[in-house]
């Protein structure tokens, strides 16, 4: 088999830090190789290394790249220039900003075309891509295009050259599930059908199990571990790797906590002595300290960076499969609810005209009823823009609700209830004010209360319950990693010792093994102090993880919610279904996949009937007419959809 | 002698203890302190400052108003009431005493000797006459003229050598730049204008070294007295403009609703007065307002003093409304940030959230700000005074001295000089501080690149 690419000891320098660290690979035509990792381990700088595109800062300090026989980094620029686009094309993480706005998007791709000379036209590449109407969407500025469209523009613009090698960094990182799958899928077809190479960086095991050929795993600017797809997945040798899926959170897991790494991948500028992941791996002994670790083959190509392998099996795989605690489940309803929210609505007016008359609503958020009771935790389950997160600020009245009531032991709500319910946000950057010390973030709650007691001690306390130590409350949020800054803020949040917190996208802006630390917290919080969970997320795997009960949303509606085993394991709603088959999972379960077609509409302007009919592959007559009312499947199960409710009564309405 | 304390001296002391007051609190502040350590790092930061401290010596010292005590009449010494003199001197004055006092008749060149233009000498014809001051004490042997000239530079160079070895010994031994303050460049931009500054004080005590104008007033004496009024206005005026600017902006951002369209409205209407206009407005009733009550002030330079003062404030007035406009947008932006929402969702008041999350964060771009419309005001004094609305005719400014020189450029043969001095002494001052500026932008903006 002869390669395509071939990258040797390949190296980029930053001053003297090392983002790249002589990376070696192969990639053969027509084969899609993986590069996973955490964040900040140097693959999207690997990637711009070979494109020699890598910013001001950071140079190639040495290795070799040879692309078709031709040695690359001897390449005078002009040469480069032809060959990128041409020979081997790259498309990035936020097809938002990846295209540019003033021009249309059937003008930039001809721009490509022309560039490499093409025949085709750009609406034939749009055709190529899957953009329904392509002729319209050509004469289109990208503001009109849905997320997942552009990222088809982008990919469109990519195959203008013909490549032989498509680098796709993080391609599918920014859109949701469901989206995410049609990408993949497009970019599989078009791989076989154009016999393209595929240069794959992604931190999802579950996109690299569904994707790669070979999976090559990046730790701290280093390849730790290269095998074929099947074997790493069946039998992944290197600490680090077994780490990661270790840390993936899943039904299985449920109750037991997560193996998670502890601490967090080290700065580019550190200096390493031995093994990089030394001083997190769970296996480590002092050899691993004294010199960088050799390649061990292991035969069928899969080789790790590993002085230990064949010793000893690893400590991880006896700590996670703890079986569920029996009964956890079921006790819910048995209680009167902390929360309950009865036909909430958030709807923003549009203002237009000189007058700024109100011209119509986007409704967020469209009657939504939950309840959720003491210690336990609710998945507010959905894709972007399905109005989850507006839900939880209006429940807190962060945002004032247009309609409907919320509860709390009873008592409706007229305000804040800060003493009660607090929320955690996503963006562990953006949560802490970057000017005021950490003691003085999680002080803040207790002195807005007027919270009598020692603050100094209670924040002590505070830090040592979320995994930090107390001296660290004279420190500034900078110093710290997204993880602990996220330990932080749950720290804030229990300042003022609430019973119900609202957790959104708590885990999404952090790594794999860093997110498993967070959900452990979170599990051991809710045990240790009785908490309730709103938890507002898009990861189906964390919701299986953690999650007592589920409620998937769809454009501002609840529409399916019920237990956890209800809905993931039994899903009525042809949505729930289709979200639920969109996950790329690990284990290929051989079962049908169910994508859906289109994006969602907007909330400004939504679909008569079922909100969901012109994407749901069993849409009949009847789903256009009224929204479907709510029916009990089971006592804990209802359902939002016409065709379940022909079931449920046994003959048809 | 008594001290006299005018109300723009004041507020410039003000200023200044606010200026040190903030750098020895930003000491303890990491990120503050990270930021000028950026500022300290960079050569040609380091050289502006070195240039505008110097600026800012000549202006201070120029602050430090007295009154003279006039010699008693024909009383015995300490009886009899003290009489004080009508004019109120700086301790710049009195340093440069020999240049105030020796004035000539009219125009003369730099250096000269003699008059610029030819008069009729008492029965010997029409001839250049002879300077009373300029190069007197070369007597009759103008042939040393140039002899004489050469050997003051060379003294002059002797003594700014002279004045600078101590810094530089002073520097090697505190060891100033081991923190990576690029002290080179302070070293080198104090031996350059010292090596000006000696040579022009040399030649200084027998010539006139920029020239005379037209009253026969050195020059020198002049630009270096217009330095406290350029920064005046450059440093009063933000005192005037920032509360309101930092107020109204993280209101209008804040707030919303009602009182962002109020601030909107005002800004935009005041930016759609032509600023000259107002300021021509506002000062004439200015100074109808001095002239009405001349028993307000007790000496000419007080007058002249609240007339600079009704200039920052009006040039204050005008020129808050960019900067708001700054705060307000950045302002949007920050209360969407979580740690707003944060706090919101612990009931945090309004007013707490803006004092203790969004002020903070905004600082960066007010010092920034400050740093960049230092020198556009300066220049606009001096296009003010040009047309004739700036300062007050008594007080010497670059803007008065560039108007001067509107006719003097009408001369045949041209006097230059004036204008070459205003425009060569504003250019260091305003090229100082937008070098200063953009390395303070450069420092503090966090969207720069690192």
């Amino acid at each position: 088999m002869s390669s395509l690419l071939t990258v040797r000891d390949l190296s980029v320098a930053i001053g003297a830090a090392n983002p790249v660290d002589g990376v070696s690979f192969d990639i053969a035509a027509g084969e899609t190789f993986s590069l996973l990792g955490e964040s900040g381990c140097g693959k999207s700088m690997t990637a711009l290394a070979l494109m020699r595109l890598l910013p001001a800062a950071a140079r190639t300090a040495g290795g070799e790249v040879a692309f078709g026989g031709r040695s690359l980094m001897a390449l005078p620029e002009s040469e480069m220039r032809t060959l990128r686009g041409g020979g081997m094309a790259m498309i990035f993480q936020e097809p938002g900003t990846s295209l540019n706005p003033v021009m249309t998007v059937g003008k930039q791709i001809g721009e490509a075309i022309a560039l490499h000379g093409g025949k085709v036209s750009a609406v034939d590449l749009l055709d190529a891509v899957g953009i329904p109407d392509a002729a319209r969407r050509a004469s289109e500025y990208p503001f009109q295009l849905s997320g997942g469209m552009k990222q088809r523009a982008m990919i469109a613009m990519a195959l203008a050259g013909a490549p032989e090698l498509l680098i796709a960094d993080e391609p599918t990182t920014a859109l949701d599930v469901t989206i995410q799958a049609q990408v993949l899928d497009l970019l599989r077809e078009l791989q076989r059908s154009r016999g393209m190479a595929m240069l794959l960086i992604s931190h999802d095991l579950g996109v690299v199990s569904r994707m790669a050929d070979h999976v090559g795993v990046m730790y701290a600017g280093q390849l730790v571990e290269v095998a074929p797809r099947d074997r790493f997945f069946a039998e992944a040798a290197h600490p680090y790797s077994r780490a990661l899926f270790a840390a993936l959170p899943d039904a299985a897991r449920r109750g037991g906590e997560l193996a998670s790494i502890p601490g967090s991948v080290p700065p580019l500028d550190t200096r390493f002595t031995g093994c990089r992941f030394a001083d997190r791996c769970a296996e480590v002994v002092p050899a691993c300290r004294e010199a960088p670790p050799p390649w061990r083959e292991l035969g069928e190509g899969h080789r790790a960076r590993c002085i230990r392998i064949g010793e000893e099996k690893s400590a991880l795989a006896t700590r996670q499969e703890k079986p569920e605690k029996p009964g956890t489940d079921h006790v819910s309803s048995a209680f009167a609810p902390l929360l309950s929210v009865t036909d909430l609505a958030v709807h923003f007016p549009i203002r237009r005209g000189v007058l700024q008359r109100v011209v119509g609503h986007v409704r967020a958020v469209d009657g939504v009823s939950l309840e959720l009771a003491a210690g336990r935790t609710l998945a507010l389950v959905g894709e972007s823009g399905c109005g989850k997160t507006t839900a939880g600020k209006a429940i807190l009245h962060l945002i004032p609700p247009t309609a409907g009531s919320v509860r709390l032991d009873g008592r409706p709500l007229a305000g804040l209830a800060a003493r009660d319910m607090q929320m955690v946000f996503q963006d562990p950057f953006g949560s802490l004010n970057p000017r005021l010390r950490i003691g003085d973030i999680i002080a803040e709650g207790m002195r807005a209360l007027a919270i009598a007691g020692n603050h100094a001690a209670r924040i002590g306390e505070l830090l040592g319950q979320v995994g930090l130590a107390a001296e660290m409350a004279g420190r500034w949020p900078h110093e710290f990693s997204g993880g602990q800054r996220q330990r932080i803020a749950v720290a804030r949040a229990l300042a003022v010792n609430p019973r119900l917190l609202v957790l959104d996208e708590p885990t999404s802006a952090l790594d794999v093994s860093v997110q498993a630390q967070i959900l452990n917290l979170l599990r051991e919080l809710q045990g240790r102090l009785g908490l309730a969970y709103l938890f507002i997320t898009h990861n189906i795997a964390v919701v299986d993880y953690l999650a007592h009960e589920v409620a998937v949303m769809y454009l501002g509606r609840i529409v399916e919610r019920g237990t956890a085993a209800d809905v993931l394991r039994a899903p009525r709603h042809p949505y729930t279904q289709a979200l639920l088959s969109a996950v790329p999972r690990i284990e290929a379960d051989g079962t049908e996949r169910v994508v859906l077609a289109g994006d969602m509409p907007s909330p400004a302007n939504p679909p008569s009937g079922c909100h969901f009919h012109p994407r749901c592959p069993h849409a009949a007559e009847a789903c256009r007419l009224d929204y479907p009312r709510e029916v009990a499947v089971s006592p804990t199960h209802r359902v939002r959809c016409v065709l379940v409710a022909a079931v449920a009564t046994g003959g048809p309405d | 002698m008594k001290p006299v304390l005018l109300w723009s001296d004041a507020l410039l002391f003000l200023l200044l203890a606010l200026v040190f007051a903030g750098g020895w609190w930003s000491r303890r502040q990491a990120h503050l302190r990270d930021a000028w350590q950026k500022v300290g790092a960079g050569g040609t930061a380091m050289a502006a400052a070195t240039v505008l401290a110097a600026f800012l010596v000549v202006g201070v010292l120029d602050s430090v108003h007295y009154r003279e005590r006039l010699p008693d009449a024909g009383n015995e010494p300490g009886k009899g009431p003290v009489a004080y003199s009508n004019e109120v001197l700086s301790a710049l004055d009195a340093l440069l005493l020999p240049l105030k006092t020796r004035t000539e008749k009219t125009y003369s060149a730099p250096l000269a000797t003699h008059l610029f233009a030819k008069e009729s000498l008492d029965g010997e014809g029409r001839d250049f006459p002879r300077l009373k001051h300029g190069g007197a004490h070369l007597g009759a042997a103008l042939d040393g003229h140039d002899g004489d000239v050469a050997a003051r530079v060379v003294i002059g160079f002797g003594i700014g050598v002279a004045l600078w070895l101590p810094l530089w010994l002073f520097a090697r031994w505190r060891k100033f730049g081991g923190s990576g303050t690029a002290i080179r460049a302070v070293l080198g931009t104090a031996l350059v204008l010292l090596l000006i500054a000696g040579p022009v004080a040399s030649l200084a005590a027998g010539y006139h070294v920029l020239g005379t104008d037209k009253v026969g007033q050195d020059v020198l004496y002049l630009t270096l007295k217009s330095i406290r009024t350029g920064l005046l206005i450059g440093t009063l005026t933000t005192l005037i403009m920032l509360p309101a600017a930092v107020l109204l902006g993280i209101l209008a951002g804040y707030v919303g609703g009602w009182v962002d369209d109020l601030i909107q409205y005002l800004y935009t209407v005041l930016n759609s007065i032509p600023g000259v206009l107002l300021i021509a407005a506002a000062v004439l009733m200015m100074q109808v307002i001095i002239d009405t009550h001349p028993d307000w002030f007790a000496t000419a330079a007080a007058r002249a003093d609240a007339r600079l003062l009704a200039l920052c404030l009006i040039l204050g007035v005008t020129s808050w409304t960019g900067l708001a406009r700054l705060l307000r947008g950045e302002t949007l932006k920050l209360r969407e940030m979580d740690y707003v929402q944060a706090a919101r969702a612990f009931g945090v008041g309004r007013l707490a959230i803006m004092l203790r999350h969004i002020l903070p964060n905004l600082m960066h771009i007010v010092l920034i700000a400050l740093v960049m419309d230092f020198s556009g005001l300066v220049l606009a004094e001096a296009v003010l005074s040009y047309v004739g609305i700036g300062v007050d005719p008594n007080t010497i400014s670059f803007g008065a001295m560039i108007n001067a020189a509107r006719m003097e450029l009408a001369r045949e043969p041209m006097v230059w000089w004036s204008l070459a001095a205003a425009f060569a002494f504003m250019f260091a001052l305003v090229l100082a501080a937008n070098l200063f500026a953009d390395a303070v932008r450069d420092a503090f903006d966090p969207r720069a690149v690192k």
